[in-house]
């Protein structure tokens, strides 16, 4: 496989054989040497091959080996004759990350991290068979949730309006149809509405540790030394279901629309056809699951802070920064070539960077730019990033979505072995509480990637700018 | 001496495993057990076990592996049936047999992963000497 540099921290696959377009990802050097014989760079060559898609097959330097597309492609398609994947967009749709900023700074809690931790852990929910904080709802309420994304969870008492002006879409996506959602994937959604996950989700409480861009820092409420907390979960059950459904749908669509790809897990339909406008609207009923979620975990959240804490809530101070996705696959409009079109947006492990001026972001941020949440490691933390008007005009208004992992699960646990990672967390000044017996030694910081390099690409190429820096110091995780 | 029926592989992102058998249905108890391995461990008391009766159907050994593996997920997902025990046979038309389990209960049991799906992605089914192998990732 040919790979040419064509700027600092851009490289390309040119357009060979049956691929639509040249692949191109976002690396520094020294990624790319390690990913040079990776299979995720084959992906970014298959996701090439798909019908209608447009400039080019986008990789993040957080891009590592998936099914289908990687971890941290983008690929937009035509309208009129592109497709839609569900493996473009992930078996979590809309999992992604909420950030919520407070009045504390870190002195003011530092001594009760662990009393916080311990409320967290026991009011959300986290681990596979646990059921959510809100007792299992029938299907019409589940299909409820479905139509009114986040709002469902404002209206029954978790957060407040102004939230939904801070999340992506508003916490709804108005194509979501509940009737395209089969009964399986509402009856495993039932029992699952504020409930955090598993693997690599969390939800954790953050130092401010950095503030890169302090003007623009204060208008998204953050400030240096102050605390913060990051939700990191998707749409649990149902959302895994509705992809598998579809996964099965689009597979047996693909002969009927004579479709041929490299890889099964890049099934696909016409995105104007039936089994295409069919997954837009359940994926979308998904995706405001997933917003309802979180909606409901942060409030939750909110309460364990007044509780353990015993402080007021203007003395608390909470007031969601914003929330964004990094599985899904969006209508947007966009300029391609020089014309502005709709095109269909898959992002799976990739995060949307609107720039400034775009009428899809919050008022408050149209100066500065989208906020964009990076989760790393929980040892070397997470970024705030914005996003820029160069991201409109290279990645689809793009950015990556994480650290992305280096070693697998297996390997991770092997070098865990022996030690005690609880102890080892704690000396780094994070108190950790999970649930499953694997998912700390699987998810240990040498397990990913140093998220500031992965930040360091998007930046030095113009696609997000640096916020702020987070450092954990107390994180729940199923 | 007892027969390695499955072993897990390496994957980046997700988990998987290789599993193996003297024929499919061995292949598809193997990979049904290998699964769960991955979920968890749990023991449970008889009056706790229950029986569920299975039957998939698919002419290609491939599909059959996944829409067995799915099946057996839903049912963990929808009612907390941890498989113990599987008594399967291929059929011309795909697969049939009866699965003994109980109930998860993360507060006695042991829990590893969640998986969200058994992907397509390397999946690989092969008659081989001897016997049969597979190959499965699970999105986890």
């Amino acid at each position: 496989m040919q790979l040419r540099q064509i700027d600092v921290n851009l490289w390309e696959i040119p357009r060979e054989g049956d691929m639509r377009v040249p692949g191109r990802i976002y690396a520094s050097p020294r990624q790319i040497e390690l990913l040079r014989n990776d299979p995720c760079l084959q992906q970014v060559v298959n996701v090439a091959h798909l019908p209608g898609i447009v400039a080019c097959s986008l990789a993040m330097p957080d891009i590592h080996w998936g099914y289908g597309f990687p971890i941290g492609g983008v690929a937009a398609t035509r309208l009129e004759n592109g497709v839609i994947s569900p493996g473009g967009v992930g078996y979590d749709i809309n999992c992604g990350v909420r950030l919520v900023r407070t009045e504390l700074l870190y002195e003011d809690v530092r001594e009760k991290i662990a009393d916080l931790v311990r409320a967290l852990f026991a009011s959300i929910p986290s681990g596979v068979g646990a059921h959510g904080a809100i007792p299992k709802l029938s299907a019409a309420e589940v299909r409820r949730v479905l139509r009114s994304g986040a709002a469902w969870a404002v209206e029954n008492g978790y957060g407040t309006r102004a939230d939904l002006d801070h999340t992506e879409e508003e916490g709804r996506l108005e194509t979501a149809d509940p009737d395209l959602v089969s009964e399986t994937a509402i009856e495993r959604g039932a029992k699952q509405l504020g409930t955090l996950g598993s693997g690599n989700h969390f939800l954790e409480i953050d130092r401010v540790e950095e503030v890169y861009l302090p003007e623009a820092a204060a208008q998204c409420g953050i400030q240096k030394h102050g605390i913060a907390v990051l939700v990191h979960s998707g749409s649990r059950g149902l959302g895994y279901q509705v992809c598998e459904d579809y996964l099965g749908t689009m597979g047996r669509a693909m002969e009927r629309y004579r479709i041929r790809v490299p890889d099964r897990q890049l099934a696909c339909a016409p995105i104007q056809s039936s089994e295409g406008s069919a997954y837009l609207g359940a994926m979308a009923a998904a995706a405001n699951f997933a917003w309802c979620n979180r909606q409901v975990m942060m409030a939750l959240a909110e309460r364990c802070f007044l509780s353990a804490l015993g402080i007021s809530p203007r003395e608390l101070g909470w007031r969601l920064v914003y929330d964004v996705c990094h599985n899904i696959a969006k209508i947007e409009t966009h300029r391609v070539d020089g014309e502005t079109g709709s095109l269909c947006v898959h992002r799976k492990g990739a995060t949307r960077a609107f720039g400034p001026e775009r009428r899809e972001i919050p008022h408050a941020y149209r100066q500065v730019g989208q906020p964009v949440l990076i989760p790393g490691d929980m040892g070397r933390g997470s970024f705030v990033l914005l996003g820029t008007a160069m991201a409109m005009e290279k990645t689809f208004g793009s950015t990556c979505h994480g650290a992305g992992r280096v070693m697998s699960r297996g390997q991770s646990k092997k070098a865990s072995r022996g030690r005690n990672l609880v102890e080892e967390m704690r000396e780094q000044g994070v108190s950790v509480m999970a649930h499953g017996r694997d998912t700390l030694a699987e998810e240990m910081p040498h397990a990913y990637k140093d998220v500031a390099e992965v930040v360091d690409v998007m930046e030095e190429a113009g696609i997000s700018r640096k916020l702020a820096r987070l450092r954990p110091i107390g994180v729940i995780k199923g | 001496m007892r027969v390695r029926r499955f072993e897990e592989l390496e994957h980046t992102a997700d988990l998987g495993i290789r599993v193996f058998g003297a024929d499919l249905a061995e292949l598809l108890t193997s990979a049904a057990e290998g699964m769960f391995s991955l979920i968890g461990s749990a023991a449970f008391r008889p009056e706790e076990l229950r029986s569920l009766e299975i039957s998939i159907e698919s002419h290609d050994p491939t599909d059959l592996l996944v829409l067995w593996l799915q099946r057996l997920l839903r049912e963990f997902n929808l009612s907390g049936f941890f498989l113990t025990a599987c008594d399967v046979r291929a059929t011309p038309a795909g697969c049939s047999g009866t699965v003994r389990g109980g109930t998860f209960d993360p507060r006695r049991h042991e829990f590893r992963s969640e998986i969200k799906g058994v992907t397509f992605h390397g999946l690989a089914v092969a008659s081989i000497h001897g016997g049969w192998q597979a190959q499965v990732i699970f999105d986890v």
